[in-house]
């Protein structure tokens, strides 16, 4: 999973968003360093959707123009949480070797 | 339509037709509401005067060259066409590989068959062992190490480019488009190489990594066959470019992707002679023009048809089945899309929600009168625009 396909897969957890929502989203999520751009975010959601993660939720309009939303399916939510353990567990050994080899702790 | 909507679906229409009939709206709506800004004032000047970020060109331009260039999931057309230029590249690196192997085997033999012209110069050694990175850049791609093979494929253009200022300024600017052309030619597999995306399929490497020497062996024999003093066989790089892609055009596995792989560098290789043809009646060459032109002809003879084989061969494949879809949507009138929801007995259905966002805006009215929007159910003052779908999810 890519970076961008995760922090949108992230942004979808609490309630469907519509693009331009994902991408405040994930920019608030990643503290700025992840900013989508239109292209990509659609590269990322197209895959998403046909590999049936996030689904396409209802249309409202605003400002006289159609927004789609989007939301997270059940394998989108499995594959998220698959993902965080993955890296939560990839964190954790590094975590745990830093500590062990502080400088000073060697010696 | 503001100004600055019709420059951003311009951009976005560098995608496939039936990708942005699913999400072209859906873009175009997220692109302005981030590009509009919420200060009235700015916002009228954006909308009347703003360009898409040059950013926002390169994303969908890089989403247009993933979804053309298609890998696995795609749909068989873009996925031919994927094929297509993944050959290229793969056989334009290999070419080069073979040539940089064989100019290192030239180097050795070259003294011994002319002892009177030929004492290697520190460059060109030079030059010669800074090639062997095409191989490096070759076995990487095979390997599937393809940012490895990019990097190193692009750092491989450098001699390529210093030799040919390196020329410029020494013999003048006579032959400056030969050497441009050449050079074009050269970087053509590494921007090929942008076909070597994410969702490309990993190359089978047995048959690539065999090709390898097998070529280089060739091509040292054709040279050691050809090129000995007072030789009557003319034999220059872009003659033997047409002889390979001559034997390619005839030898080649059959299917659209290697047609169209085989036509693209059929056309690479006559502009490469074409040119160097060029430089040949500058010159005066007289046998060199004959035989480059016998090879230029023979070249298009071949290419001409294979290239319209692959064209429409790649034409009549489906560019839909398996496309990645969003919610069906279709359009109301000609200006405003609206949601159609699947109705009872497979009739299209407009929900009320859509059905206000097509009737708060003067084009219904005015222009188009939608027929099965509830709102406007006697509305046909106007001309209708067509019939609704009856096929839920069908855009007409």
């Amino acid at each position: 999973m890519t970076e961008q396909a995760f922090f949108v897969l992230t942004a979808l957890v609490d309630q469907p968003r519509h693009g331009y929502g994902i991408v405040g989203e994930v920019a608030e999520l990643s503290d700025g360093r992840v900013r989508l751009k239109v292209g990509t975010l659609y590269g990322v959601l197209d895959r998403l959707v046909a590999e049936g993660l996030v689904d396409p939720d209802r249309e409202e309009v605003a400002n006289g123009r159609l927004r789609r939303f989007y939301r997270l399916t059940e394998s989108g939510r499995d594959a998220l949480a698959a993902e965080a353990a993955r890296q939560a567990a990839n964190a954790r050994v590094a975590t745990k070797r830093l500590r062990a080899w502080q400088p000073g702790a060697a010696t | 339509m503001t100004e600055l909507e019709r420059r951003y679906r311009r951009v976005l229409r560098l995608l496939p037709g039936p990708y942005r009939q699913a999400w072209e709206e859906d873009m175009v709506a997220t692109f302005l509401a981030g590009a509009v800004p919420a200060d009235p004032e700015a916002a009228a000047f954006a909308t009347d005067y703003g360009r898409p970020d040059w950013s926002e060109v390169v994303s969908v331009f890089g989403l247009a060259v993933r979804l053309r260039l298609g890998g696995a999931d795609a749909p068989p057309r873009y996925l031919a066409w994927g094929n297509a230029v993944r050959l290229v590249a793969l056989v334009g690196l290999l070419v080069h590989a073979v040539n940089a192997l064989a100019g290192i085997g030239a180097l050795l033999w070259l003294p011994e068959r002319f002892p009177a012209v030929a004492v290697p110069s520190g460059t060109v050694t030079v030059l010669a062992l800074l090639g062997l990175s095409w191989v490096v850049a070759y076995l990487a791609l095979v390997g599937g190490y393809l940012r490895a093979a990019r990097l190193i494929a692009t750092l491989s253009l450098a001699p390529a480019a210093i030799s040919v200022g390196m020329e410029v300024a020494i013999t003048g600017t006579d032959y400056l488009a030969s050497r441009v052309v050449e050079l074009a030619v050269a970087a053509m597999p590494v921007l090929a190489l942008a076909a070597f995306h994410r969702e490309a399929a990993s190359v089978r490497p047995r048959p690539w990594l065999i090709a390898l020497p097998v070529g280089a062996v060739v091509e040292t024999s054709v040279l050691l066959a050809t090129q000995f003093p007072g030789g009557a066989v003319f034999v220059d790089w872009p003659g033997l470019a047409c002889v390979a892609v001559l034997v390619a055009a005839f030898v080649h596995r059959r299917g659209p992707s290697w047609t169209a792989a085989i036509a693209l560098l059929a056309g690479a290789t006559f502009v490469l002679r074409a040119v160097t043809l060029l430089d040949y009646l500058a010159a005066g060459q007289h046998t060199l023009i004959i035989v480059a032109l016998g090879e230029g002809a023979a070249v298009l003879v071949v290419g001409v048809p294979l290239a319209v084989r692959a064209i429409r061969t790649l034409r009549d494949l489906p560019a839909t089945a398996g496309y990645p879809q969003a919610a069906p949507t279709a359009r109301c009138c000609r200006w405003h899309p609206v949601a159609w929801k699947p109705g009872a007995g497979g009739q299209a259905r407009v929900s009320a929600r859509s059905c206000l966002f097509a009737a708060e805006t003067f084009c219904c009215q005015r222009i188009h009168a939608c027929q099965r929007c509830p709102a406007w159910p006697s509305a046909p003052r106007f001309p209708a625009y067509g019939t609704a779908p009856t096929v839920p999810g069908r855009p007409r």
